[in-house]
């Protein structure tokens, strides 16, 4: 071989050298991205059962209700599997108590013993129940049951072993509809299910001579619950009184002569175009009636949270469960253990159980205070009859030598020393036109929750310095006002109108509730509203006599909210 | 200040050391003819060369049949130029010998250390032998997807060089002997037969991703010399910071017409994409993210990727295992290239033609591109000594574009890889009959909210076009024999207009709070127009003389630019549907905003060259200038004349050819030996335009009322980053030159940076720009180039170049800040370099909760667990399964137990410890095989894209890494757990991001035939084939360590998932009628 030729081999050899290295140019890179993982992650969940003899019975019983494919998805899932001695002690007898005692061991997603926060963590499981995952010690519980393997990392989620079983637990909705006793009640609130064509979201297939065949969704509503909450739901905890057959039918008959419900609508009149009464179907005005009633009784059994009889003894206040119009802070039960007594509890899964064989509770507990955010109804709209029938908001209005209404907000750029107790963290601040003004101030209260029955009216003030807790004392002036209430009755369309002429001073150093409806001598003058009265006038009005009173009052008015408190055993 | 006093005393002593002897020499030889004697020898065989031709200034001589010549001479020099057909070009010293033993090495490649002295300098820029420079010659063979900056990467191994993204038109950055800037332009200046280029580094396009690069303009065949001045001593003063990169195109030398014909074809394969996880991983990790998302796991349970249920209507849509990248990525891009090229001519006048076309379709769908380039370069003689050029460039690009890399929302690469391949496509047909039946429309976005990458690459309209046109006019006249005249006139129109739509198809609307109402954007349209006119004028009085073996040459000159750019920019949303893709009224949220610039240069300068018997060298040069730019009422550093500011740069430069010296007569080992020297002042003048200034601005008040706003406070006091390079260089030359070394050592110092300091917020403004703060480059430069076999038909030739900077934030007056950039923090601090990054340490995962609950030993001794600080002041334990970060320190500057702000430290630095290329060729007869490494060592990169697909925080598909995720107790591995909304920290910016980003790649390889068959008509032919990218050796895990996001210098070293560079296949011929 000659030198050239040589060198040209060893120039060949070099660069197929090159052409190894190639293959192997990144290590790091194929460690990184491998694709597969060492160990036990290479099993399923349904794998590690079947290769674990402790928890045999566990493994027969997920096969036997079928649920043994869920385990071998490529999902997530945890199983707190019962050991085969666990298992023996079970009484499970039907297939719907089998199927759910499974589930009620299963949970989606991963969970492992670090999981546990401050020594628990609630899991949902796959019936939709909550379990506590529990830190003891050096021990972990799952419900009362002590892990005795855990953390096992698989495939698809994460196995423990346990040395008991966690029973299937019923919640309220499941409580009333399947505890004999509650027929009434059960009843009312199983009627309120339907299930919804959702045409909007649901997709048009094929059509077929000229008609879409859709894939159809549906939603499902109760809206018979939404008074009272969503018992029918974990994730949310109650506490609720349910009544017998008997405690139902006593109460909504007592109620009756209190919630009737207007017999007249106003209608536009096509010809002449003016507003008329004009009388309802009786039979309608009866079924509303009692679904008003029905309405009020439920929305007023429900509260939030879990609370046994022996925790209301020490609970100054439960607030209630269900959505309502108006709700605001006064919408709670005070001294609850008054009005829980003799009744026995029951815990379920998602809170507490009260059984009531009667409900004799006082005229407030049914006709609940109510109160208006001044704030909220800062339109200027002109007094007219057609806005006061299309507008469904209430109404504030400014009147004569206001300049202007402010609402303002306590927890933002005008952070208030009151914060905490203004109602909504808003109110207003009414300012007269010049020093001088006497400005006015009307709101319009509007509720469809009002029932028929005596109320005194409050209005609450604040003190000058609400944004400005430093201001000077000698500024630190109290307002003078005047008040006037008004309404149609909706059985003839007469006005009500009631003037309470006598100067009120505010309170210039705190905030000041004031009684509306009171005498002159300051005794409380509540006013009975006709059934179906819906729309209350409230006016307020300064009352600074001329630039004399000037240095010792201010013109400008801070309000807060208007109370509409029933009185009791009108 | 004192360093330069320093170097030019050395300088100026270099040269006065020598002095004496010189004029002692030119005393003896002045008087008497000089005969010198030699003989002409390949190198390789040792035969003689006849007809070589050897030249020692006018005199030129032949070989014999025996090698040998005789030259007389009356003015002797110590070089002699050897030239013979088939060889290499090759200087000769006298050394005061009478017989010279001269021999040749046939023509291989040029030297790809480029230093000067080893090719011939065509430029008409004076560039002094004390310089370092380096040049490249002989391009047009190597130009397969090349642009000038990649052609340097792979030529000079001393310019660090980053790809700014696989594409292949986007260019590349150029760091020439570290960064000198934080804030302005870091790049270097491009000049083209003398007309600066404008290099749009603070042109912002529309598209994600996307540069529109000005260097692909000019057409490889049409350069034939690049020229990198890398120290001070260029006569461009506020513009010569970064370097000045000097281009002569070619032109006619012969008035023989000739035909150059160049055509290239080829291929490009599809890249790699980081590995995702494949359907069922997929499905799996979900399941695990949402445990912690805000859906509840009854509406988990209900969700359409979790019903496993064959017969589920929707089954098919949401049980795909889709690979996203095949439907972005092509498996073979096409490239094409052709240009021809005509040179001839006259007496009166010669011409070169040239056209070229560029036609590329990129592996990455949406990424095609097209350049069309016409140019013509003539010389004519009007009268004696009168002469001028006349040349005219014409050039288009048209790229189709995409939003690229993991930034953008509507970036097909990012929905292919974040995008689950649960989904398809396309979407099944709903018929129940015929479920399994995929259709042709498209699948919108998924119920996840990641968009359709098919829609969006397929009917996404994007693209940028170019077109620049530039007029040359450079007369030329020879006053006498001392003095020529030269003048330039230039005129350059540069036009871009780029264009935007992202389709309704396959991609979500979102929605936007605007106004205080809500809207949903379904599609979008934006257009951008821009035009820059530039007119440069230039004229330079040159004088020349030679006297006694001193040779002098000076010029002075003066230059004016103006350039006026204006630009718009319109954008919407909401065409009627997916086939309007441009901008009407119909639009909404509507938006139009634009500029128009003016900015005006003027530069006075001055140059002095001198050298003795080419022995010692000289050279000072001072240049004067002024900016529109500047602020009026700058208080230091500037001269005030004629109402303007004035910026003074002076530069001195010195060589000393040792071995021309007598006394190396016998060194004959030693070909080579010279010693550099330069010191100078150079500035960074690319301010933002009408910074120095207050101005007003257009603004439309709730868009009912049209006004003026203050826009800018301005700073009269602003001007340009002044940066002093000093440099000390030696060329060496052994052996017959079959070993070459040359080597520099440079420190810069960058005074008066421009940065942006925050403003009181009364004044209405957050920042204002200033000159504050230094830094420093040091480093060295070494290319080593060795011809280990030199047989006549076997040849092999290596090059190695080593370089290497330290950068160094010397002085902030307001101290550190950070910047943040794709959710990394990069800090400016002092006595670091520029661009590191900052943040937690990471350390691994908490295997178990015991090792977790007493990570932490406090000071009694007890353990405990890290604590991680949150926002709002809240902590919370650091358990089994969270990333481990260092405690570094705490309020108390101790570690405290707690993970918070005081335990970020400098993580990583992007600037590379060493980089540098290597080559290697070999020749067997006609066969020539090139193979070029280029690499960076030492170079962090913050790798946002793997940050993007190992975050595991929201419900975007992964990289197939976090299927060794921590998932129990026990558990070790370095992935933490997964967890929807990463409420811990896991993928905070920390040093689990940064990787070492060193890498060595096999950039390309050649195999070159020179057809040695006769042909009739046929000059020469030329055949190759080559191969790029094929190979690279990386411990990184992104997809390429080399890329860049950003022109700016803060933002070196993250990478964002662009498009990495490929590896392909090209063919082309060379042939010369």
């Amino acid at each position: 071989m000659s030198s050239d030729m040589k060198r040209l081999f060893q120039s060949v050899l070099c660069l197929s050298v090159l052409a190894g290295v190639a293959a192997c140019s990144n290590p790091d890179w194929n460690e990184h991205y491998a694709s597969h993982v060492d160990g036990v992650l290479e099993e399923t969940v349904l794998e590690a059962l079947e290769n674990e003899p402790s928890v045999s019975s566990f493994l027969s019983l997920l096969k036997e209700t079928g649920q043994q494919d869920l385990l071998s998805r490529s999902q997530s899932f945890t199983v707190w599997a019962p050991n085969n001695a666990a298992m023996a002690t079970a009484n499970l007898t039907t297939d719907y108590d089998k199927r759910v005692f499974v589930l009620n061991h299963i949970s989606r997603f991963p969970f492992t013993t670090t999981n546990i926060d401050n020594g628990e963590v609630k899991i949902r499981m796959m019936d939709n129940k909550r379990v506590v995952f529990s830190q003891q010690g050096s021990d972990f519980y799952f419900g009362e049951n002590r892990l005795i393997t855990k953390d096992m990392a698989l495939k698809n989620g994460i196995l423990h072993i346990i040395d008991g079983y966690v029973p299937y637990s019923r919640n309220i909705w499941e409580f009333i509809q399947f505890t004999p006793g509650f027929d009434s009640i059960a009843t009312y609130f199983a009627k309120g299910d339907y299930r919804e064509f959702d045409e909007e979201n649901s997709e048009v297939l094929t059509i077929v001579n000229g008609e879409a065949l859709y894939d159809s969704i549906f939603i499902e509503r109760n809206e018979r619950l939404h008074p009272v909450g969503q018992i029918k739901d974990e994730d949310s905890i109650y506490t609720m009184i349910v009544p017998t057959n008997e405690a139902w039918t006593t109460i909504i008959d007592s109620l009756r002569p209190y919630n009737h419900y207007s017999p007249y609508t106003v209608e536009r009149n096509k010809r002449t175009g003016d507003y008329e009464y004009v009388k309802e179907d009786p039979a309608v005005t009866d079924s509303l009636e009692k679904q008003n009633i029905y309405d009020l009784v439920t929305g007023r059994l429900c509260f939030k949270g879990a609370y046994t009889a022996a925790d209301l003894q020490t609970v100054e206040r439960i607030e209630f469960a269900g959505r309502r119009e108006g709700q605001n802070s006064i919408a709670a039960l005070r001294n609850p253990a008054y009005y829980f007594e003799g009744m026995n509890d029951t815990v379920v899964s998602n809170g507490v159980v009260f059984i009531a064989n009667e409900l004799h509770f006082p005229t407030s507990f049914w006709r609940s205070t109510f109160s208006k955010e001044a704030e909220k109804a800062n339109s200027k709209f002109p007094r007219s009859y057609d806005t006061m029938q299309d507008d469904e908001k209430d109404q504030v209005t400014v009147e004569q030598d206001a300049r202007s209404i402010y609402v303002l907000r306590s927890d933002g750029t005008n952070s208030s020393w009151l914060n905490d107790r203004i109602s909504g963290h808003s109110y207003i601040q009414v300012v007269g036109n010049y020093p001088a003004a006497r400005p006015v101030v009307d709101f319009k209260c509007h509720d469809k929750t009002q029932r028929s029955t005596s109320y005194n009216i409050y209005c609450v003030f604040l003190p000058r310095n609400v944004s400005r807790r430093d201001m000077d004392s000698s500024l630190l002036l109290p307002t003078k006002v005047t008040f006037r209430v008004s309404y149609t009755n909706p059985e003839d369309g007469s006005p009500f109108d009631k003037e309470y002429r006598t100067p009120r001073t505010t309170n210039p150093y705190d905030i000041d509730t004031m009684c509306v409806t009171q005498d002159a001598l300051g005794n409380p003058q509540p006013i009975a509203f006709p059934y179906g009265t819906d729309d209350i006038y409230l006016r307020v009005s300064s009352a600074v006599g001329g630039a004399e009173e000037l240095s010792s009052y201010i013109t400008d008015m801070y309000i807060d909210e208007i109370i509409f408190q029933p009185v009791e055993n009108e | 200040m004192k360093t330069i006093v320093r170097m030019l005393a050395l300088a100026v002593s270099l040269t006065l050391l020598a002095l004496p002897k010189a004029q002692a020499q030119t005393a003896a030889q002045a008087d008497s003819s000089v005969t010198i004697r030699g003989i002409v020898l390949d190198e390789a065989t040792g035969q003689p060369i006849n007809a070589a031709t050897v030249r020692m200034k006018s005199i030129a001589v032949y070989t014999n049949e025996s090698g040998e010549f005789t030259l007389k001479t009356k003015q002797p020099s110590t070089m002699m130029e050897v030239t013979a057909p088939g060889y290499d070009r090759r200087y000769i010293e006298r050394r005061g010998r009478d017989f010279v033993r001269i021999y040749l090495v046939v023509a291989q490649l040029s030297n790809p250390m480029g230093s000067k002295g080893q090719v011939e300098v065509v430029t008409k820029e004076l560039i002094p032998e004390g310089t370092a420079v380096s040049t490249v010659e002989d391009i047009s063979l190597y130009t397969p997807m090349q642009t000038i900056d990649r052609i340097l990467e792979t030529r000079l191994g001393t310019i660090r060089t980053i790809n700014r993204s696989g594409l292949d038109d986007i260019g590349s950055l150029m760091y020439i002997r570290g960064i000198n800037s934080l804030n302005s332009e870091s790049q270097p200046l491009v000049v083209v037969d003398g007309v600066i280029m404008e290099s749009y580094a603070d042109y912002e396009s529309v598209h994600d991703g996307y540069f529109a690069n000005y260097l692909a303009n000019l057409d490889m065949q049409d350069i034939q010399t690049i020229t990198v001045i890398k120290d001070a001593s260029s006569l461009y003063g506020t513009k010569a910071a970064n370097g000045v990169i000097l281009i002569e195109t070619g032109r006619s030398k012969d008035v023989v017409t000739k035909i150059l014909v160049n055509a290239v074809a080829g291929t490009s394969l599809k890249p790699g994409t980081i590995p995702t996880l494949d359907a069922e991983q997929s499905r799996q990790l979900f399941s695990e993210l949402y445990k912690d998302s805000p859906y509840s796991a009854d509406e988990v349970s209900k969700m359409p990727v979790f019903n496993e249920d064959p017969n589920f209507l929707y089954y098919n849509k949401y049980h795909n295992n889709t690979d996203w990248s095949s439907y972005i990525y092509r498996n073979h891009g096409l490239h094409q290239n052709y240009s021809a090229r005509a040179t001839g001519g006259d007496a009166v006048g010669m011409y070169a033609l040239s056209v070229g076309y560029v036609g590329n379709k990129g592996t990455l769908d949406g990424s095609d591109f097209s350049h069309l380039t016409f140019r013509f370069n003539s010389d004519l003689e009007i009268a004696k000594n009168i002469t001028t050029a006349v040349d005219f460039t014409i050039s288009s690009i048209n790229a189709e574009t995409r939003n690229d890399g993991m930034v953008s929302k509507t970036s097909p690469y990012y929905m292919s890889q974040v995008k689950s391949p649960l989904f398809h496509p396309y979407q099944y047909s709903k018929s129940s009959e015929d479920r399994n039946t995929l259709t042709s429309f498209y699948e919108e976005a998924d119920d996840l909210g990641i968009n359709n990458p098919l829609p969006v690459q397929e009917e996404s309209e994007m693209g940028s076009d170019m077109t620049n046109f530039m007029a040359l006019l450079r007369p030329n006249w020879k006053l006498n024999n001392s003095f020529t005249l030269n003048g330039l006139a230039g005129y350059q129109l540069d036009k871009m207009y780029e264009y935007f739509f992202t389709p309704h198809a396959g991609v979500a609307p979102f929605v936007n709070m605007a106004d205080g109402h809500y809207e949903v954007y379904e599609n979008e349209v934006k257009a951008q127009n821009m035009r820059e006119i530039r007119y440069t004028l230039e004229a330079r009085l040159n004088y020349q003389k030679q006297l006694d073996g001193h040779n002098i040459a000076a010029l002075l000159g003066y230059r004016f630019i103006n350039k006026d750019r204006s630009w718009t920019r319109a954008s919407g949303y909401n065409t009627p549907d997916d086939e309007q893709r441009f901008l009407t009224t119909s639009l909404i949220r509507r938006k139009m905003t634009g500029e128009d610039l003016h900015v005006k240069n003027i530069s006075w300068f001055v140059n002095g060259n001198w050298d003795y018997m080419q022995k010692y060298f000289l050279n000072a040069a001072v240049s004067m200038d002024a900016s529109s730019r500047f602020g009026t009422e700058i208080e230091k550093g500037a001269l005030k004349l004629f109402g303007v500011n004035w910026g003074f740069f002076p530069s001195v430069s010195g060589a000393w050819q040792i071995s021309s010296e007598d006394f190396m007569a016998n060194a004959e080992l030693i070909e080579l030996l010279k010693l550099r020297v330069s010191t100078g002042i150079t500035g960074n003048d690319d301010i933002p335009d009408y910074m120095s200034k207050p101005y007003f601005v257009s603004h439309s008040y709730i868009e009912k009322a049209n006004g003026l706003i203050l826009g800018n406070l301005g700073n009269p006091g602003l001007k340009w980053e002044t940066t002093v390079k000093n440099n000390v260089g030696l060329d060496l030359a052994l052996f017959r030159n079959r070993i070459s070394l040359s080597a520099d050592f440079y420190r810069h110092h960058t005074y008066d940076l421009l940065v942006q300091k925050s403003l009181d917020p009364i004044a209405g403004f957050d920042n204002y720009w200033a000159n504050d703060g230094e830094l420093t480059n040091t480093g060295f430069e070494v290319a080593l180039n060795a011809r280990l076999v030199n047989t006549r038909d076997f040849r092999w030739e290596a090059t190695a170049t080593l370089s290497k900077y330290k950068n160094q934030v010397t002085h902030l007056t307001d101290g550190a800040f950070s910047t943040t950039a794709y959710d990394g923090e990069i800090r400016t601090m002092e006595n670091q370099p520029i661009g590191v990054f900052y943040g937690y340490k990471f350390k691994g995962v908490y295997a178990s909760e015991a090792e977790a609950s007493t990570a932490y030993t406090k000071t009694d001794g007890t353990h405990d667990y890290y604590y991680n600080m949150f926002d709002n002041g809240s902590t919370a334990p650091v358990k089994a399964g969270n990333a481990i970060f260092e405690d570094i320190s705490g309020p108390t500057g101790t570690p405290d137990g707690i993970i918070d702000e005081y335990d970020k430290t400098i993580i990583g630095d992007p600037n590379p410890d060493f980089y540098g290329m290597l080559s290697s060729s070999l020749s067997f007869k006609d066969l020539t095989l090139t193979a070029v490494f280029n690499y960076s060592l030492g170079n962090d990169v913050y790798n946002y894209h793997r940050r993007v697909m190992e975050s595991m925080s929201t419900l975007n598909n992964q990289s197939l890494a976090v299927i060794n995720r921590w998932r129990a107790d026990g558990q070790v591995t370095d992935m933490p757990q997964a967890v929807y909304g990463d409420p811990m920290g896991n993928a905070r910016f920390s040093s689990r991001w940064i990787e070492d980003g060193s890498y060595i790649r096999l950039k390309t390889v050649r195999l070159a035939w020179d057809v040695p068959y006769k042909i009739p008509f046929l000059n020469d032919l030329t055949v190759w084939a080559s191969a790029n990218n094929l190979w690279m050796y990386t411990k990184y895990l992104g997809r390429d360590p080399e890329t860049s996001v950003s022109n700016n210098p803060l933002f070196q070293g993250i990478d964002a998932g662009l498009h990495p560079q490929c590896k392909s296949f090209i063919l082309g011929f060379k042939l010369n009628l």
